[in-house]
This record gives C-alpha cells, structure tokens and sequence, in this order.
C-alpha cells in the first residue's frame, strides 16, 4: 500500500511541475485562454480525448456493461464519434475563423456572428458556467469515491487533494497547463486502461469464456440481453428506439457542442494535418470507451463465477454498486504491483476534465462576462478575475460534492440533455445557415434549456421528479430529444418571422 | 426471386453464426461496425483535406 501512497504522490507533484513550467510561457490573456491557437496535432488530439474522458467513463461505464453487457454498446460508437463530429462539423470552421478574426471562444464567435450581440454572448456564457459548474460536482464526486474504493481513504479527503492539485495547475498555466497534463494523463489513461483489460480478459480465460458465462447468468436485470445488441421494443434503457434516441442523438451530438470541448478547437495550430483529426479522435477514444465496457463485461462473468462479490450500493439500499466493478475486479485480478496504478489511471480520466470544465467556467466569467460584455479592459484586472472564479467555482463545487444535495444529482443528470438541446441547433444553424437571425439563436437557446429543464421534472424519479417515461410507439424514448426538437422549431419559426441575417462572412 | 432467396438465406446464416461465442449481429456493432466508422471518417477527412485550403 505505501508503494501506492508513493506513485499517487510522484504523479500529484508532476502534474503541479507541468503546471509551474507552463505557467513561464504565460504572458496575455490570449495565452491563457486558448495557448495562442498554437497546440500541436498529438497535444490537442490527447485534450480533446482528456476533456472528454472522465471518471464517468473509468467508473460509469464500466457500471453500465456490468448491468446491461453489449445491450448498450453503441455507447462505445457514439461518445468516440462526438469528438469527430465536434471536430468535422464545428471546429474545422471556427478555427479558421479563429485564426483569422482573433475569436477565443464559442460566445466570441456566436457575438461577432450577430453584430457584436452581447445579449448572445451573455446568455450562452452564463448557461456554459451553470452546465460546466454542475459537470465539476459530478467530478468530484467521482474522485471522492475513487479514494474510498481504491486507497481506503475518506470521501473528502481525495476531493480535497485533487481540488488543491488541479486549481493549482489550472490558475498557474492555463489552457497551456491543462493540455501539457492532459497529454500526460490520456496516454496513462490509455495504456492504463487498455493493458488491464487485456490482463483481466485474459485471467478469467479470454473472450470466448467470458461470453459463454453471460450466456449462462439466469439472473439479475437484462440478464437474457448481455450478449445482444439491444434488447426488446419496450425495456428501459435497451429499447432500439431508447438506443437510438440516447446514443444516436443525445450522446454524440450533446458532447460534440459541451462548453468543455468544443472551445478547445480555437486553440489548435493551423495545419493541414487538421484533416487527420476525426478518425484519430475517433479511434484514441474507442480504445478508451470500449476497454472501460467490456472491464464491466467481464466484471459480470467473473461475479457469476465466483471470482470477485461487489459492494453494497452506497445511497440505493438493496442495490449493489455496480460502478464499483473496475476497482474490485482490478484488486481481485490482477497482480498488486499492476493494480496500484490504478488509482492513477482513474484519478489521470477524472483530473484530465476537471481541469479543462474549471478554466471553462473562469473564461466564462472573466473573458466572456467581464472583457466583452462590461467592458473591463485591463489585462491585470481579468487575469486576477479568472484566477479568482477558477478557485471560488472549484471550492463551491468540492462542498457540494462533499455534501451533495438531492438537486445535484438530478442537475448532474440533465446535464448532457441540456448541452444537446440548448447548443446543438444554435450553432449549427450559426455556422451553416446564413438567414438565421440572433434572436432565433438566443430563443432557441433558452427554449433548448428551459424545456430541457420541464422535461427533466417530468422525467425525472421522485421526490425531484414526477418519474414518468416518455414513450413514442409504445417504445420508451430519452427525454432530451423532444427539447432539442423545441429548440430546432423555435430556431427556424424565428428566423423565417425575422428574415434577417447577421455576418454572412462569419457562415 | 434468386435474390430474395439469397438474402434468406444470408440472413439464416447471420443467425447460425457465433464468433467468440457472441450472435453475429452483436460481433459486427462491437468488432466491425467501429472499422467501418473509422474508415468512413478517414475517407471524409482525406476529401475534405483535397478541398481545403489552409
């Protein structure tokens, strides 16, 4: 265990010595925000890849192919292709027009698009802070119990240590810090990930057996479906129409717009080397997504074999903690010297978008609200406001994650669905289509949000929610679908009423 | 009608069909489906970059 204790400290104090280094090469606001647009090809491809992987995807995904198998694989396509479609459809455009008209993030472009709209500007950096904030407590929450699970210690103990590490790296070196660390932690993530999933497959007796053993589980949830692709017309979660609203829609496009990653396409280099990106993205993260699935896969045949027992659900009595699986399939599998990085590896997918949604939330605040919208101008005043709201968003969401209250959970929840409806057709349209007017753009947001919103209440489980399932044909459908398709008719409803288009240079 | 015979049997086939003791539709979205989507990625990024000007 002390072996362990010493890794987990040596790899604290690289990520602070990045941060320190970066820190040197720090001199505008510009450098802090988005590194000059000068991130190499490797560099952006392990951010975009960081930001995106996180202890949802080591812990939660892993939880999902334990409790429904293959039934939910296309999970595995659908987050890989968010990075691709964020990159083909927004970002080989926006950067363009970053390099060429000085645009640092999203809410830059959506304002010059429309006349210089601070009202636009406003309200999509307002809604930024508020998804990327709830984001942060979801993290943090997650490496709370990565310390529980893997090392023994306190709940709040891990929060507190990696607040410390990642505000100090984060304040110190901006978007340069977060993706040197980044670029460390993707590829400790990816090694990581994909070595133990070979070792664990490999114990129980190879895929062959794995499967075979799925094949016998007579009992627990989906159990008839673990080896299928989807499950009947009208079952939660497996439904083909649930799949294709969830993980055809809502996943990739929701992610391909989050505030966290699409800002990172204004700081790559220009190259032509851009062009390699989508399917680099695309297959760096399907070796991430599809390890973490079949560590859950195969945490399922080994349980059933008698090989590991997993803990009892910490919050929901009777149930069992299925996003558990990784660690106790790790420390009953594989040998000690190789399960004591993996509190590493965890800590590497939950510290790699933490960093990234906390320097989100502080150009949010200081770039976008305080430079461009009242008009603060000296350079010192919004560097000290950045570093100020970086810290005060990462102590605000460390207690709630020490202490989370039951709308957390339910915030954390909506989050994707609230990316998908209230960016996806705004900027798409913004990007694409030169008759759309700035109010439709900032209708179609806020219809996106607030319907999002309704419709969580009403899908939501209770006391929060009203806990009921939205179906079309019988067949059980995700929730966020019917507000990105509010969002989509409030958009082109005003447009067509307004017929007046904004910057058609900027399309 | 040959060629109605043909996809029956196909499909009868895909059905019989067990690859690393997974049903052969669950085979191709995890193993061969991500191939395709890989290649199709590559092939819109090497047009795209034929038409691009940097």
């Amino acid at each position: 265990m002390i072996v362990a204790y010493i890794i987990l400290a040596l790899y604290l104090i690289a990520m602070t010595i990045i941060g320190f280094i970066a820190s040197k090469r720090i001199k505008t606001i510009s450098d802090f925000i988005s590194a000059r647009g000068n991130l190499g090809f490797w560099i952006f491809s392990l951010l975009m890849v960081g930001s995106l992987v996180s202890g949802m995807t080591a812990l939660g995904v892993a939880g999902l192919g334990y409790l429904t198998g293959y039934s939910t694989w296309w999970e595995q396509i659908a987050v890989p292709l968010s990075l691709a479609i964020s990159v083909l459809i927004f970002g080989l455009k926006l950067n363009k027009l970053a390099s060429e008209d000085n645009i640092l993030t999203v809410q830059d472009y959506l304002a010059r698009r429309f006349n210089d709209s601070n009202v636009l500007r406003f309200a999509s950096a307002i809604l930024s802070a508020f998804v990327c904030a709830v984001y942060l407590v979801g993290q943090y929450i997650a490496i709370g119990i990565i310390f529980k699970i893997t090392l023994g210690l306190d709940y709040r103990f891990g929060i507190i240590l990696s607040l410390i590490i990642t505000l100090a790296y984060v304040v110190m070196g901006g978007l340069l810090a977060v993706s040197w660390t980044s670029f460390v932690q993707g590829i400790i993530v990816l090694i990581g990930l994909a070595v133990s999933t070979i070792l664990m497959v490999q114990e129980i007796g190879g895929l062959s057996v794995v499967h075979a053993t799925l094949e016998q589980i007579g009992e627990g949830s989906f159990t008839p479906y673990l080896t299928k692709p989807w499950g009947p017309w009208d079952t939660y979660l497996i439904s083909p129409l649930f799949l294709i609203t969830l993980f055809g829609l809502t996943v990739p496009l929701g992610l391909a717009v989050a505030p966290h990653i699409i800002n990172n396409v204004m700081a790559l280099k220009r190259s032509r080397r851009i062009y390699w990106l989508p399917p680099v993205l695309f297959v760096l993260s399907f070796i991430l997504l599809s390890s973490a699935k079949i560590i859950g896969i195969t945490g399922r045949a080994a349980e059933y074999l008698g090989l590991i027992e997993l803990p009892k659900h910490p919050v929901i009595p009777g149930s069992k903690f299925t996003d558990a699986v990784f660690p106790v399939l790790a420390g009953n599998l594989l040998p000690p010297y190789i399960s004591m990085f993996l509190v590493i590896i965890v800590l590497a997918a939950v510290m790699s978008t933490t960093d990234r949604l906390l320097l989100t939330f502080g150009v949010n605040v200081s770039y976008d609200i305080l430079h461009n919208v009242l008009h603060v101008s000296s350079e010192r005043v919004i560097n000290i406001i950045s570093k100020i709201s970086i810290v005060s968003v990462g102590l605000v969401t460390a207690y709630l994650a020490m202490y989370p209250p039951q709308l957390m959970a339910w915030l954390i929840w909506l989050a994707l669905g609230i990316m998908f409806s209230t960016w996806f057709p705004a900027l798409t349209a913004s990007l694409y289509w030169s008759k759309v007017s700035e109010k439709a753009v900032l209708s179609s947001m806020l219809c996106g949000f607030s319907s999002t919103l309704i419709l969580g209440y009403i899908c939501g489980k209770p006391p929060l929610g009203l806990g009921v399932t939205l179906t079309l044909l019988n067949a059980p459908i995700y929730f966020p679908v019917i507000g990105f398709l509010a969002s989509t008719l409030c958009l082109i409803i005003v447009s067509l009423f307004e017929r007046k288009g904004g910057h058609e240079v900027l399309v | 009608m040959s060629c109605f015979i043909s996809k029956t049997n196909l499909t009868i086939l895909a059905e019989k069909t067990v690859i690393l003791n997974l049903p052969f539709e669950t085979f191709f979205i995890v193993f061969i489906l991500p191939l395709i989507i890989a290649a199709l990625l590559l092939t819109i990024s090497l047009k795209k970059r034929k038409e691009g000007k940097i």
